[in-house]
């Protein structure tokens, strides 16, 4: 069969392909199915033997996540957080532990928590919470995901709050590279808030007790905050999301094209057969297409 | 249309999960879900609607079977990635 001969057997209805477009066949889908799940597996395989090679560019500003974030609070008639540098430098440590120890989570594999952070760095506090964030492409979208979820929004707002510490910082997370957002909120205990707070960036809380600070590999997570908080962005042209997305979007797009083209086909020359209707799998391709299309990078936590 | 109804109901469900899945953007596991019990309704639309038509066939619901699989596995795996 000639190349065109295949293109038509793949795309036309026919005599040879039963009046279907072979493509729309269930075989042919299930062929698709395993061939993307080879897709997804090579990804995996080339992540773990070439780590680092794909990550995902970012232009997230810390002063502007922090900006935004009194901006939302403002808006609920709420005081502006301020910038806590032991705040600050909780959120470097606890960021550099989630890449020294390739986590994502709010508690490290070792069991440290999120409060253990702020108590290598000596902050007492009445109240603190913790939100997380990665791979947003820049600081408001990463505020506006923490406003739509019920639990970050409520971290966000929460009026006990009066102090806050961030840090954006690049690195390896699951063997690709990622930008962490972590915030703190804090409001100190009366006899730290009489102290002078020297303004540096701040992050954001969540209620918890005062728990024993944990104190483990603290000084080698502080050089790996180090080493990445101030770096920019290695800016990676591709990321597993984007090469996922592509494919996504390049296999709905042909099956809704041979859809399309095979209603259109059918209706013309009034076929009879026995097949699922085209009309309903348009309309679920199309939307699940549409859904895939609007997906933007990142995730909260 | 003869089965118009029928159309519509399926395009009711699916705007509805097209809104959930946009409400609960960036929840992922949310998402996933909501993918999938689509993917789940959508095969059940389909037994339902060619058998109203009277023309219930495996091979026909093996067809809806493999398309909400494949669409639901890739944007599970999008979502997963994300």
């Amino acid at each position: 069969m000639s190349l065109l001969g295949w293109i038509r057997h793949l795309f036309i209805p026919h005599q040879s392909n039963n009046h279907r477009a072979r493509i729309l066949h269930p075989s042919v889908l299930a062929v698709i199915v395993a061939g993307f799940l080879v897709y997804q597996f090579g990804l995996n395989f080339y992540l773990l033997v070439r780590p680092s090679v794909l990550g995902f560019a970012s232009s997230i500003s810390p002063e502007r996540v922090i900006e935004a974030t009194n901006q939302k609070r403002g808006e609920k008639g709420l005081a502006p957080l301020t910038i806590n540098s032991k705040l600050n430098e909780a959120a470097q440590r606890k960021a550099g532990d989630m890449f020294a120890f390739d986590y994502w989570a709010h508690t490290s594999p070792s069991g440290r928590n999120p409060w253990a952070f702020f108590q290598e760095v000596g902050y007492k506090y009445l109240y603190a919470g913790e939100n997380l964030a990665r791979d947003f492409q820049d600081s408001g979208a990463v505020v506006e995901a923490w406003m739509n979820s019920p639990t970050h929004r409520d971290n966000l707002l929460n009026p006990n709050y009066k102090e806050i510490g961030l840090a954006v910082v690049n690195g390896t997370l699951n063997g690709v590279e990622t930008t962490l957002v972590v915030q703190l909120f804090g409001t100190p205990t009366p006899a730290v808030a009489k102290a002078p707070q020297p303004q540096v960036p701040a992050f954001q809380p969540a209620q918890a007790p005062q728990a024993a600070p944990e104190l483990g590999e603290a000084s080698v997570v502080l050089t790996q905050a180090e080493e990445t908080a101030q770096a920019p962005s290695p800016s990676p042209s591709l990321s597993p999301f984007s090469l996922t997305k592509m494919m996504v979007i390049f296999l709905l797009g042909l099956i809704l094209g041979a859809l399309f083209l095979d209603a259109l086909l059918v209706y013309r020359q009034k076929v009879v057969r026995l097949s699922g209707k085209n009309l309903a799998h348009l309309i679920f391709v199309g939307a699940v297409l549409l859904s895939a299309i609007l997906t933007t990078p990142g995730a909260i936590l | 249309m003869k089965y118009l109804k029928h159309y519509l109901i399926l395009a009711a469900i699916l705007s509805v999960g097209f809104g959930l899945f946009w409400i609960f953007n960036y929840n992922r596991t949310a998402q996933i879900w909501i993918t999938l019990i689509l993917g789940v309704i959508y095969v059940i639309w389909g037994v339902v609607h060619h058998a109203l038509r009277h023309e219930f066939h495996w091979q026909i619901i093996w067809e809806y079977l493999v398309v909400a699989t494949l669409v639901s596995l890739v944007v599970t795996f999008l979502l997963i990635r994300a």
